[in-house]
């Protein structure tokens, strides 16, 4: 069995979470993956990975007061827990563990068939 | 101040879970006004319709049976309130209901309990698959045919001699003690000496082949150890027996103490508080001792193995009993189901609300049956020569298979009540 599920995308959010620190809420995150992976991000996959990644308990959220630039609702920050840290860990180690077992070999570009 | 596509907008707020709707809404506006000021507002708009379709997603809708918890405290508190009304409304079927439950659980239990020991009697044997009993077969020509244990005296030496299959031949002979040792002691065997090898009989002190060599001997148990030799070692002690009868106990006389033993904690069918050397008896008579003593155990041994069968009938028949009820209780609220089913209950919320009045009715059934048959078994049990451990476990266990029978005889009721035909039973006027 696998000690802890996340996804490709679940990662990169996980990952621009802790890039934001303080500052994740929802646009703030959208924005970052945008520019950072140069890759669009709709509002409805980033919401439904926010909320799968809260009911696994690797984020947790609070909201804050509502401004008047959005219309009178309140931002809902995000911050990753103890045990989203040791699943983002756990899942460096095994991509390194994986990038370490492949023999020098295999990526020489020299030696990479055309 | 630009205003979104309304419809989009109503259409967002009705699908969206209620926890997620006013941050993500925050996050779309947010969206939607800088957009508002880089592209225009027909871009703005587009890629707020877009955005909203894609936010519309199993994950973020809303679920369709209410996102709020009940009071779980205010539904228990009004379930117990409709049981118990159910109740009051059929008094008599309740009360046959509990009554006969009761009963039955008693006499379950009782048997069951009975059974059980009878079972695990003199399992604690080592050698219990080469152990057997010499039985005397007596046939009369007016009386019907008598089986006694009593052998003669004479049987034992001779047995060894001619059977070669024979390891160990032990008599044992028991009697009443009419002799007095202290108060209340009167179960006394004599035994063979080879009594603790044949048997796992637990011997504290003492070697198992020497303790019952000596005529002079006696082997008693840890409660008489304690009673009379308090913190000092029994062995060696001596006991002088005394005669209360005119002169009938061959018996009397001075003993020294040779070994302890301790069978209390064991299930055993032979009970004793001391042992003598059956070498005492052994001179010049064979008579049997004890006729009358051991016909009072081989009727006992019929009716157990009778009694395992009965067992087995009686916990079919309360299942039958337990089918009928349930069967009966349904029925009467079929229209109390069918209403429910029309309204879009589940399977599962029928199943609950069926189980929830069976299981208090069984609950207090236990409550009541359980006692009864504990306080029986102990009066009853007391009459036995020899007692019984009654342990927790056992009413654990029985309880377990009581409730594996009810959960059984529900599941057959409600597989049933989802098959009846809901207009047929809101129709009828019964």
């Amino acid at each position: 069995m696998k000690k802890f599920q996340l996804g490709e995308f679940e990662e990169v959010v996980m990952l621009t979470v802790a890039i934001l620190y303080e500052n994740a809420y929802g646009v703030s995150i959208k924005k970052e993956i945008e520019s950072r992976l140069g890759r669009q991000v709709s509002v409805g996959a980033l919401q439904s990975a926010l909320k799968r990644l809260e009911d696994k308990d690797y984020l947790a959220s609070h909201d804050k007061d509502a401004t008047q630039e959005r219309a009178g609702r309140p931002k809902r920050y995000f911050k990753i827990t103890s045990l989203g840290k040791q699943a983002m860990q756990y899942t460096k180690e095994t991509r390194n563990s994986l990038w370490d077992a492949i023999p020098n070999i295999a990526l020489d570009v020299k030696f990479a068939k055309i | 101040m630009p205003n979104p596509p309304k419809y989009f907008l109503r259409f967002f707020r009705w699908f969206c879970h209620p926890r997620l709707q006013k941050p993500i809404e925050g996050d779309l506006m947010e969206l939607y006004e800088e957009r508002f000021q880089e592209l225009g507002k027909r871009k703005a708009d587009q890629k707020f319709r877009l955005d909203v379709i894609q936010l519309f997603r199993p994950s973020i809708i809303k679920p369709a049976d209410g996102t709020y918890r009940l009071n779980n405290y205010g539904m228990l508190k009004h379930n117990l309130l409709l049981i118990f009304r159910n109740f009051k409304k059929y008094k008599n079927s309740f009360l046959i209901n509990l009554i006969g439950l009761s009963t039955g659980l008693a006499s379950f239990m009782l048997i069951y309990l009975w059974v059980n020991d009878e079972v695990q009697k003199d399992k604690f044997h080592e050698n219990k698959d080469r152990l057997y009993q010499v039985l005397r077969t007596l046939e009369y020509e007016d009386y019907p045919t008598y089986t006694a244990e009593s052998n003669s005296v004479l049987l034992v030496p001779e047995m060894l001699a001619e059977l070669a299959e024979i390891e160990l031949a032990v008599p044992i002979m028991e009697e009443f003690s009419y002799a007095i040792l202290a108060a209340n002691e009167e179960k006394i065997k004599a035994v063979g000496k080879d009594f603790f090898n044949a048997f796992s009989f637990n011997l504290i002190q003492g070697s198992k082949d020497q303790v019952l060599v000596e005529k002079s001997s006696i082997v008693i148990s840890q409660f008489l150890a304690d009673k009379f030799f308090k913190n000092q070692n029994p062995i060696g002690q001596s006991f002088h027996m005394v005669d209360n009868t005119d002169g009938d106990v061959e018996y009397e006389g001075d003993y020294i103490v040779s070994g302890v033993f301790d069978i209390k904690e064991l299930n055993s069918s032979e009970q004793f508080d001391f042992l003598l050397p059956h070498s005492l008896f052994e001179e010049g008579r064979d008579k049997p001792l004890k006729a009358c003593y051991q016909a009072l155990y081989a009727s006992e041994e019929r009716i157990t193995v009778l009694s395992k069968y009965f067992a087995g009938i009686a916990i079919i028949i309360s299942c039958l009993g337990l089918l009928a009820l349930t069967s009966f209780s349904t029925q009467q609220r079929f229209k109390e189901i069918a209403i429910r089913k029309v309204l879009g209950s589940t399977s599962l919320s029928i199943v609950r609300l069926l189980s929830r009045d069976f299981s208090l009715l069984v609950s207090v059934a236990v409550i009541i049956g359980l006692p009864v048959a504990y306080y029986l078994m102990k009066n009853w049990l007391n009459n036995f020569a020899y007692r019984i451990n009654l342990e927790p476990v056992y009413f654990l266990v029985s309880g377990i298979l009581i409730l594996a029978v009810a959960v059984l005889a529900i599941m057959i009721q409600i597989a049933k009540s989802t098959k009846f035909s809901v207009s047929e039973s809101l129709r009828s006027n019964e």
